[in-house]
């Protein structure tokens, strides 16, 4: 019983994937689908983008092809491969979160959060300027609240 | 206020770290004109605003930024990178709710992250090790994190006390920054003061220790009054947190002193099996915003009748502990060889000074304290250098009233030497 069974994933956008069973059922949630018996026609996957989509089964395709071994040559290769797949910019980092932990792939969503933290630590002061200025609206809200209060009628 | 200033009071911020990453809101002169605001006006409460592409990271989910922040907490846990922690909760007030549920107190995690952790008892099993930096030119002195001072003068500043003379007394002004020590400024902490022959100390606080017990007992749950209300705002007054006293040794003329210290909202029950003492959550300026009770009707609560039975379940603010505890100093050995007194400071005092001393628990046989707990030095103080004094504490004291009572020791006059 060897025949390559494939899996179709719809998402938000409307696209259709389609990707072998090997590959669909990385993300926990696309299996638990799989057994219940809900993928006969398509998997919806509506709050996914066609982009985030693809780089996710860009990434459970690299580990599922990558063979299980403890080779060097093979652990620095997907080494290497998930430390280009996470340079990314914020936007897309924010996206993949999202939808990686709607997908429930604990490998992946154990990288992107160490990606994020790392980027938080390693943040030059301008850098962490910069995240604080685009999130200021809230920021400012919430520290100086009595301030925009009082001092200004246009919050 | 401009969203420049915004911005600008950021980059500020970016250059300091728990002396006033989260207590600066918005800068001292707004913080002054927020105080003197004091007609009640209920803030409303926020609606957020359409989300933007820039504000996503402000909405991500909780469990999410748990996770994310939770691995920054736990890989920069020493000076300056735990700056990042505090950062993480200065983005935005998600992060700043995340990042407050994941930072544990001094006593559970033995490290300092907000400024309110200087307020909080020290670890219970090993002493956090700081040291102090006398400067007798200006009378400051300036708490650090650290075993010694490093070499790239790096270290993270925790406190810093200056020194005022006057006629009759002596004050000692302990502020979160070096540079301030105004008390109307947000950065002021309390202060010590001596009487006039040097004997006896008194350390103010402006908030009382027992903070959060004012506020169980005013929270949501007490059902027995009406609960709209702003949440409670403690008067701004200074609260006498302790007492120390120094006596002459009697017995021997030149021999050390005695030091007897009395923490006022410190129970004896605090170093009993299964104890505890008081850990305020926040400043009392974070107090100020009101609490979003869903209110059962539409009143001001009413005043609590002092013979409430709630009221006497436990001590209001303001009001310190019946049984609290007293420390004393360990009294040194004489070394009939070396002819002098030893105290065992396991190295971390190597100058001979009168200023150096252990303090322990002073308590009773009939007060059930083990031994364990009672031969544990809460308080060590010596000197290691020119101007370089080493203090180590730990629970059930904080690092604010280690250091006030390590200042009454530069004060104490000859009357009793």
């Amino acid at each position: 019983m060897s025949f390559s069974k494939t899996i179709m994933l719809r998402n938000y956008d409307g696209e259709t994937f389609v990707v072998d069973e090997v590959v669909a059922v990385e993300p926990q949630t696309i299996e638990h689908m799989i057994e219940d018996g809900c993928a006969n026609t398509s998997i919806p996957l509506p709050n996914i983008t066609s982009k985030i989509l693809s780089k996710v089964i860009e990434h459970c395709k690299k580990h599922v092809e990558t063979p299980n071994s403890n080779e060097k040559d093979a652990k620095a290769d997907l080494k290497s491969f998930d430390f280009d797949f996470v340079k990314a910019d914020q936007g897309t980092l924010f996206d993949l979160i999202l939808a990686v932990n709607y997908l429930n792939i604990k490998g992946l969503l154990d990288l992107i959060y160490q990606t994020i933290a790392d980027m938080i630590k390693g943040k030059t002061p301008e850098e962490e300027e910069e995240m604080r200025r685009v999130n200021a609206w809230v920021f400012s809200c919430f520290v100086g609240v009595t301030c925009l209060y009082f001092k200004s009628k246009k919050i | 206020m401009s969203f420049k200033n915004i911005v600008r009071e950021f980059k500020e911020m970016t250059t300091d770290g728990i002396g006033s990453m989260s207590r600066r809101r918005g800068g001292e002169g707004k913080q002054k004109q927020w105080r003197n605001c004091t007609r009640a006006h209920v803030v409303p409460d926020l609606v957020a605003p359409e989300c933007t592409t820039e504000g996503r990271w402000a909405h991500l989910p909780p469990e999410l930024l748990l996770d994310i922040i939770r691995r920054v907490e736990e890989s920069e846990t020493s000076w300056p990178a735990r700056t990042t922690v505090v950062y993480c909760a200065s983005v935005c007030k998600p992060w700043r709710d995340v990042t407050k549920e994941i930072v544990k107190t001094p006593e559970e995690c033995g490290r300092l992250t907000f400024p309110i952790s200087l307020k909080q008892p020290g670890p219970r099993d090993s002493p956090i090790q700081c040291y102090i930096k006398r400067d007798r030119a200006t009378s400051t002195f300036r708490l650090y994190y650290g075993l010694t001072p490093s070499e790239d003068e790096s270290d993270k500043l925790l406190l810093a006390a200056k020194r005022i003379r006057r006629a009759t007394s002596t004050e000692f002004l302990i502020s979160l920054v070096a540079d301030d020590f105004s008390r109307a400024s947000s950065t002021y902490v309390g202060k010590l003061r001596s009487n006039f022959l040097g004997t006896k100390f008194s350390i103010y606080d402006s908030q009382p220790p027992n903070d959060e017990a004012f506020q169980a007992n005013h929270s949501r749950s007490s059902r027995r009054f009406h609960t709209k209300q702003v949440s409670p705002r403690l008067p701004a007054c200074n609260y006498n947190i302790a007492t120390i006293s120094y006596e002459l040794n009697v017995l021997r003329t030149r021999g050390p002193r005695r030091m007897n210290c009395s923490l006022h909202y410190i129970p004896i029950s605090s170093i009993q099996e299964g104890g505890t003492a008081p850990t305020p959550k926040s400043f009392p300026q974070e107090n100020l915003l009101p609490s979003t009770s869903s209110s059962l009707s539409s009143s001001l609560s009413l005043p609590l009748p002092l013979s409430s039975p709630l009221v006497k379940e436990k001590p209001l603010p303001g009001d310190a502990c019946n049984d609290y505890l007293v420390l004393k100093n360990k009294s040194p050995r004489w070394h009939e060889q070396l002819q002098c007194w030893c105290l065992n400071f396991k190295g971390r005092v190597t100058v001979a000074s009168v200023k150096n001393f252990q303090l322990v628990a002073s308590v009773g046989s009939s007060d059930n304290v083990s031994d364990a707990e009672q031969n544990k030095v809460i308080l060590q103080f010596g000197k290691i250098g020119q101007d370089i004094f080493t203090m180590d504490y730990r629970y059930p004291i904080s690092a604010y009233q280690a250091f006030a009572i390590c200042l009454s020791s530069f004060d104490t006059k000859p009357a009793c030497e």
